[in-house]
């Protein structure tokens, strides 16, 4: 038992965390022209060749091989510089497609031709499978898109065609309500695996959301003075910090855990997921709202980085199963009579 | 990185399984501390005869030498066995003094200390806080002062656990109050049968006086206890205490899971004033679900660190993000086994036996503040993890 990176693993999070820095930045996210715009294709392309969406596939379908190990290390990295999801979205079609022997499809996803958008929730007084008034994310140029519900898999043709968009309040992101019964369905599976791998992507992407939170508040507190002193030097301020880092770390070790827990298939994967989603949740929203309230008046400030990270929480924690959806598996509420039996 | 158990290790954790299957004694803790403290020397004393004392000690002093794996495993087991708690009056002389000598101490404190701790025939207590140094513990004031052979020792020192029925004592004090607050301290043996020490328990909001103020009136002390030379007492305490936030407390994360499913059977059969049971009342179960969560993450940290120590990576200031962790998830625990309670937490008498329960929730409050409050476990990670500046 080790939950130590080796050697490869670090040079997998230096290698992400450098193309991020130079190609995606936070910073981006304050360009109006950026914003309502899907991810630039050639952006995109790069990702694909360097294998962001094809970490765990086979080399037959142009993947790297590697384990979801490396797959959430990468995904942290995107989840610090609030990445664009349809990253995610590709990566776990990708590993869907492959999965249920549509290489044609994995290999268009993979090598970046086009974006995947993804089905998220329509509203709850429905069967949550139902394809009626679904919204989705992420649009803008996709040329299909994940539904994940549960166990159930689906991969959508979108066909090209031009989709309504509808408001979000994570500006980043491009997003539709629509009736997806309408698409073609080329892909249609139940397969829990998907779940799990994409659980721990969402995971990742939340832990580093937390981190970034974290940082933002941490470097402001070291420059920003008041009562002749910087802010750090207060308790009022370091405490909460100090609870963010905890909050951090526990996100990132329950994401490391997880991770080769699904990976090698062990008997409580479906738990761990869980606990990193919870965990990941957890640092992710109380980061945030910390660190808005710590930065004072420029946290509330369209210019500045505290809400996009906020925003994108709140967008992508319901995704492969919400925080509630969580809790009860891991504590359910026939537990008793189950035991019992 | 990886979860796989090595054939080692899992015929290593077989094997504490094994023995301790058979070797847990099967009788209550008592609660009267001399008492207490016999049941904690015994077994100490069934350890050390089945090769399983001082698990964390290097083969050379007689101890097993385990990997921090490897302990993680040991301290595992111990708890899914219901194994006597780890932190009872043998703890310091373990896990504490025990460790300063194997690091700081001469042949002579050597020889003569380690095979007692180890075979279950002396428990030491720590004499580091007084009334005025608890959080800031370099403004400890009581003096020792060097007449010939000896150290004369005058003050007092406060919260020592198991005082009253210790053998041996780490004292720090001051030797020379010129040399500025860390400068001119010494950490010594305090034998406490010596003339001149007085303990004074200290009742608590249990009912029991497990914590004491001791008092030192010209109690002289040989200078052959000192360790590490006088005048070094900070750097010898610091080694104590670095050892303390990192794996000492390996323990408590471990059990922490375990006490958990205990809460989790406890809500399964307690009914709250509404007549349901307490399992299925989504507010308790769901907080339930989001505790188990959390410590599935500290037993994951508690992984990562102890994987980085036995990569020869020194314990960093890691250790107070799991200290501060475990001891708020705990307290989280306990204030919720008092909500499914309800008027029952009420039927306590005098001592654990008369109402676990009621007893550790008002132990839950003593963890977050002994062994450096929560409020200090963040400044440490304030300081030395997020690198803030400092205010002290």
């Amino acid at each position: 038992m080790d939950l130590t990176l080796g050697e490869e693993q670090q040079s997998v999070i230096a290698g992400a965390a450098t193309f991020l820095a130079d190609c995606l930045p936070i910073s981006r996210l304050h360009d109006r022209s950026v914003l309502c715009r899907g991810l630039d294709p050639q952006i995109l392309k790069s990702v694909a060749e360097m294998g962001w969406l094809s970490v765990t596939l086979g080399e037959e379908v142009g993947g790297s091989s590697l384990s979801l190990v490396e797959e959430v290390l990468i995904f942290r990295e995107l989840g610090r510089v609030v990445g664009p999801m349809c990253l995610l979205a590709g990566a776990v079609a990708a590993r869907a497609a492959s999965a249920h022997g549509q290489s044609a499809l994995a290999t268009a996803i993979a090598s970046g031709e086009a974006p995947v958008a993804f089905v998220a929730r329509g509203d709850y007084d429905h069967d949550p499978e139902s394809l009626v008034c679904r919204r989705l994310y992420e649009v803008d140029g996709a040329r299909w898109a994940l539904a994940v519900d549960g166990d159930r898999v689906r991969i959508f043709n979108l066909g090209g065609r031009n989709l309504e968009r509808a408001d979000c309040l994570d500006k980043t992101t491009t997003a539709a309500i629509t009736d997806m019964s309408l698409f073609e369905v080329i892909l249609d599976v139940r397969d829990p695996s998907i779940r799990r791998a994409g659980g721990m992507l969402i995971s990742a992407m939340l832990a580093g959301l937390g981190e970034t939170a974290r940082d933002l508040i941490v470097e402001y507190a070291k420059i920003r003075t008041t009562f002749g002193k910087p802010i750090g030097a207060y308790q009022a301020v370091r405490h909460p910090c100090a609870d963010m880092e905890v909050r951090a770390a526990q996100a990132k070790c329950q994401l490391y855990y997880g991770a080769l827990a699904v990976e090698g298939a062990l008997p409580d994967q479906d738990f761990q997921v869980a606990a990193a989603k919870v965990v990941s949740c957890n640092s992710a929203f109380e980061n945030a709202w910390d660190s808005i309230q710590l930065h004072g008046g420029i946290g509330i400030t369209d210019d500045y980085h505290t809400h996009l990270v906020l925003k994108r929480a709140h967008l992508i924690a319901p995704w492969f199963g919400d925080v509630h959806e969580h809790l009860d598996e891991i504590v359910p509420s026939d537990i008793v009579t189950r035991e019992a039996a | 990185m990886d979860l796989l158990e090595t054939p080692d290790d899992r015929a290593f954790r077989e094997q504490a399984r094994e023995w301790l299957m058979a070797s847990v004694p099967k009788r209550q803790r008592p609660s009267e501390p001399h008492a207490e403290k016999e049941f904690d020397l015994e077994w100490q004393r069934i350890q050390y005869e089945g090769g399983w004392a001082g698990v964390n000690w290097p083969k050379e002093y007689g101890g097993r030498g385990l990997t921090g794996v490897q302990m993680m495993v040991w301290l595992q087991e111990c708890s899914r066995a219901r194994a006597p708690f780890y932190l009872n009056r043998c703890f310091i002389g373990l896990y504490h003094g025990g460790p300063t000598l194997i690091v700081r101490g001469d042949d002579a404190q050597k020889s003569y200390h380690l095979p007692k701790i180890l075979r279950g025939e002396a428990t030491w207590c720590q004499g580091f806080s007084e009334p005025g140094a608890g959080s800031d513990l370099a403004a400890l004031r009581t003096r020792g002062e060097v007449d010939g052979d000896y150290l004369v020792i005058n003050g007092q020192k406060t919260w020592t656990s198991g005082a009253q029925v210790a053998d041996y004592q780490e004292l720090l004090i001051r030797t020379d109050p010129d040399k500025g607050r860390h400068g001119g301290l010494t950490w010594v043996i305090c034998d406490m049968k010596t003339p001149g020490v007085v303990v004074q328990p200290i009742k608590t909001m249990t009912g029991e006086a497990e914590v004491n103020n001791t008092f030192y009136d010209d109690v002289r002390i040989p200078l052959s206890n000192v360790v590490g030379g006088i005048g070094n007492g900070w750097s010898v305490a610091m080694s104590t205490l670095g050892f303390e936030r990192g794996t000492a407390f390996i323990g408590s994360q471990m059990s922490l899971s375990d006490k958990l499913e205990d809460v989790v059977a406890l809500a399964g059969r307690t009914r709250l004033a509404n007549g349901r049971l307490a399992i299925k009342d989504d507010e308790i179960r769901h907080k339930l679900a989001r505790l188990k969560a959390e410590t599935s993450a500290l037993k994951a940290m508690t992984l990562e660190s102890v994987s980085k120590a036995d990569k020869h990576d020194a314990p960093g200031a890691e250790g107070s993000i799991m200290r501060l962790l475990v001891t708020t998830l705990n307290k989280q625990l306990y204030r919720l086994v008092a909500e499914i309670l309800g008027p029952q937490l009420l039927d306590y008498g005098a001592d654990e036996n008369s109402n676990e329960w009621a007893y550790r929730y008002m132990w839950s409050m003593v963890h977050t503040i002994s062994g450096g409050t929560s409020q200090i476990q963040r400044e440490i990670i304030a300081d030395r993890i997020l690198g803030l500046p400092r205010a002290r």
